[in-house]
């Protein structure tokens, strides 16, 4: 068998595991909603797949069908595939990539992480803006209840209700985020009302 | 005519919302509330001394959570209903209780005036009490938390 042969199929093997790592990559900001938002996760998967093309290029020099149309390009693809440090570099490469395309699993929560770091000042600021919505409705309905106005106290109430409501999802990130809750998550330190 | 008593037990970590609960569903009539839990392990306790028809749980609680004893309560107690009552909001985490073995999830912040016909609502609309999670239900649960 050939040398260049070898080098091509560790070719292959990189084309492959690159296009697989972009997608997983691009896959990964997906669960907290930010897929291609994610610039760093955009410009990795851009790498991997700019990558991809690359290698993918040099292969298809070297092998049918391109390489009966154009058999000049053909031999000095494969004279330079025939090189034993080339073959060894890329076959290192493959290696790589195979193990980062088993390790892929793990984009995920790299990249959703990071996402959520870049939101997370913007997410503090609404949050504090409901907890002063939350304050300011609890206080109008003590005052309603001091001048004995059930009705209005009790609407304050609800309205500060629902801004607590929104502080949980805002906190939480997203509804996706609160399915994860597992049991023994939600164990409080101690009794909500203080000790009985 | 009489209407069948539902037997209850409250479980709830907040005295005070205990309190608001057994006040609010004696005063509807049909609930005999037979005893009050302030966590999960005192709950799995008393379901097994009282046996009431009806469990109201709280999620989160010290100890063991209300996910937990959901989880215990299925297994030991599967003809008693549980009707989560929490205030995290019921997206998604609703399913994981259902999953769990809840008969439904009621948000914390409904009006107390309409927690009565919503745990009688829960009750009618309950099929029969499934019994212990199988596997499959549990691979499930896991899938969605």
């Amino acid at each position: 068998m050939p040398w260049w042969t070898l080098t091509a199929a560790a070719n292959a093997l990189i084309v492959l595991a690159y296009i697989l790592i972009s997608l997983a990559v691009f896959r990964g900001g997906v669960p907290f909603g930010r897929g291609p938002r994610n610039p760093l996760a955009l410009a990795t998967g851009l790498i991997f797949l700019s990558c991809a093309v690359g290698h993918g290029q040099h292969l298809l020099h070297a092998i049918p069908p391109l390489a009966s149309l154009d058999p000049e390009a053909a031999a000095a693809a494969r004279a330079t595939f025939a090189d034993p440090r080339l073959l060894a570099w890329d076959a290192f490469t493959a290696g790589i990539g195979v193990w980062y395309v088993l390790l892929r699993g793990r984009l995920g929560v790299v990249y959703g992480g990071v996402a959520l770091c870049e939101d997370l000042e913007a997410r503090q600021k609404e949050a504090a803006i409901l907890h002063a919505n939350v304050v300011e409705c609890i206080r109008l309905a003590r005052d309603q209840l001091a001048r004995k106005n059930a009705d209005r106290a009790a609407a304050r109430v609800t309205q500060a209700l629902a801004s607590s409501k929104n502080i949980v999802t805002h906190l939480l990130g997203d509804e996706s985020l609160a399915a994860r809750i597992a049991p023994g998550d939600l164990r409080r330190e101690a009794p909500s009302g203080g000790p009985e | 005519m009489t209407t069948e008593r539902i037997t209850t037990l409250l479980v709830d970590d907040h005295a005070g919302l205990r309190a608001l609960y057994r006040t609010t569903l004696e005063e509807a009539g049909d609930f005999d509330i037979v005893g009050e839990a302030g966590n999960g392990a005192r709950c799995i306790e008393l379901a097994a001394a009282l046996a009431p028809r009806l469990i109201v749980l709280d999620l989160s609680m010290p100890g063991m959570d209300g996910l937990e004893t959901l989880a215990v309560l299925r297994a030991s107690h599967p003809s008693t209903h549980v009707v989560v009552l929490s205030g995290f909001p019921d997206a998604n985490l609703a399913a994981v209780t259902r999953t769990l073995g809840a008969t439904a999830y009621v948000e914390k912040g409904i009006h107390l005036g309409g927690l009565a016909d919503r745990l009688r609502e829960a009750l009618r609309e309950a099929p029969p009490p499934a019994g212990r999670p199988s596997d499959e239900e549990l691979a499930r649960c896991k899938d969605l938390i």
